[in-house]
């Protein structure tokens, strides 16, 4: 099946810019998603809370098996296996220089493919999936609202087929919060979310519905901020090595970027929402 | 960053903020009221980033991209700008 989202292009033109520029401003485990400040500050320490926090989410801790859609530079993979007791953590990421900073790290029992979810096809099920910080691109910007949710249904079909019995998916996503489509800047259609579209809750719950049963639900927009006046600190006091690396243009888009958000966060125009859900294993015909 | 001796003249901060203001939406500063939201004037989200980055760097003060959401009109910004730090 063609993914009804965002293509690898485009996916590559926004994460590919290098890994050293991301080593600059990110965490130490270049995590490139909303942290947690339920009881941390710092941005390394929220980084890894929220990774826990998806574990906990996906009952992962001391599965065999357990994949991760849309794995960045693999630091759940890497807490999941390390941390958690996770025989095997695999990784999907669209993007070449991703996987292959995995490859190099070695990290026991941690595997990485650069596939699309549509094109996945595990040969044994999963006891748990986690996704935090891709589903954003899971809709093209053109697609109508029938065709957003059914990219959406098809997805979460597909988690509902690979997760073993009463297995648990735990999303993370930036979704559509007090505003339209059509009051986005262009900048994040063509700079940010290239070919993307966000979805809103609704959108969400229409396309789980009879597949998964929502068990907690958090919109935590307001540690977005955090995170993002965190990620544009350390970004402008790398300035000088930033433009060495990527260049004026890129630094000032990232910079604009993290503003940008930080805005919409701070407003409510965009929401940061983080979904535990459990698999339905007998639900009822659809019709 | 030096401090910038406007932050103790609020009469003098709400003139210079009138005109930053206008010389960014194309306006007169003589258009601008400082009791108005600046969304009226085409304040947009990119508008107010380039906004709040002049002031941080004429004013001598670290600012959050978000100062022109929490304080809307030029009197509420000069009011927050000039408060004792």
């Amino acid at each position: 099946m063609t993914a009804p989202g965002a293509s690898a292009e485009a996916i590559e033109h926004h994460y590919d810019v290098s890994n050293e520029f991301f080593r600059l401003w990110l965490d130490d485990n270049l995590v490139y998603s909303c942290a947690l400040y339920d009881r941390e500050d710092e941005l390394g320490p929220a980084q890894l809370a929220k990774i826990d926090l998806h574990v906990g989410h996906a009952r992962a801790a001391g599965a065999a098996r357990v994949l991760d859609i849309g794995c960045g530079w693999g630091a759940n993979l890497r807490r999941l296996t390390e941390h958690h007791g996770v025989a095997s953590a695999i990784g999907l990421t669209l993007s070449r220089n991703q996987a292959a900073w995995i490859r190099e790290r070695n990290w026991r029992g941690v595997g990485v493919r650069v596939e699309s979810w549509a094109d996945h096809r595990p040969s044994e099920p999963y006891d748990a999936i986690i996704s935090v910080g891709a589903f954003e691109h899971f809709a093209r910007h053109d697609a109508s609202d029938e065709q957003k949710i059914a990219g959406y249904c098809a997805f979460f079909e597909r988690c509902h087929r690979w997760l073993r019995p009463g297995g648990y998916l735990a999303l993370q996503t930036i979704a559509y919060g007090n505003a339209r489509r059509s009051d986005f800047s262009p900048f994040f259609a063509s700079e940010v979310f290239p070919e993307s579209d966000l979805p809103r809750l609704a959108d969400i719950a229409a396309a789980v519905d009879l597949r998964f049963q929502i068990v907690s639900l958090r919109d935590d927009r307001a540690h977005y901020v955090r995170t993002m006046q965190q990620w544009r600190r350390a970004l402008r006091e790398h300035r000088g090595q930033a433009i060495a690396m990527v260049g004026e243009r890129a630094y000032h888009r990232y910079d604009r970027m993290c503003a940008m958000f930080e805005i919409g966060f701070h407003v409510g125009t965009m929401s940061l929402l983080r979904l535990a859900l459990r698999r339905i294993d007998e639900p009822v015909d659809r019709r | 960053m030096t401090r910038n001796p406007m932050l103790n003249d609020r009469d003098a901060l709400e003139r210079w903020l009138t005109e930053l203001v206008a010389s960014a939406v194309d306006l007169e500063p003589g258009a601008i009221d400082v009791e108005a939201r600046l969304d009226r004037y085409g304040v947009d989200s990119a508008a107010a980033i380039g906004l709040t980055d002049e002031l941080e760097q004429r004013l001598g003060l670290p600012l959050d991209p978000t100062l022109l959401y929490d304080y809307p009109t030029i009197r509420s910004l000069s009011g927050f700008l000039t408060r004792p730090r």
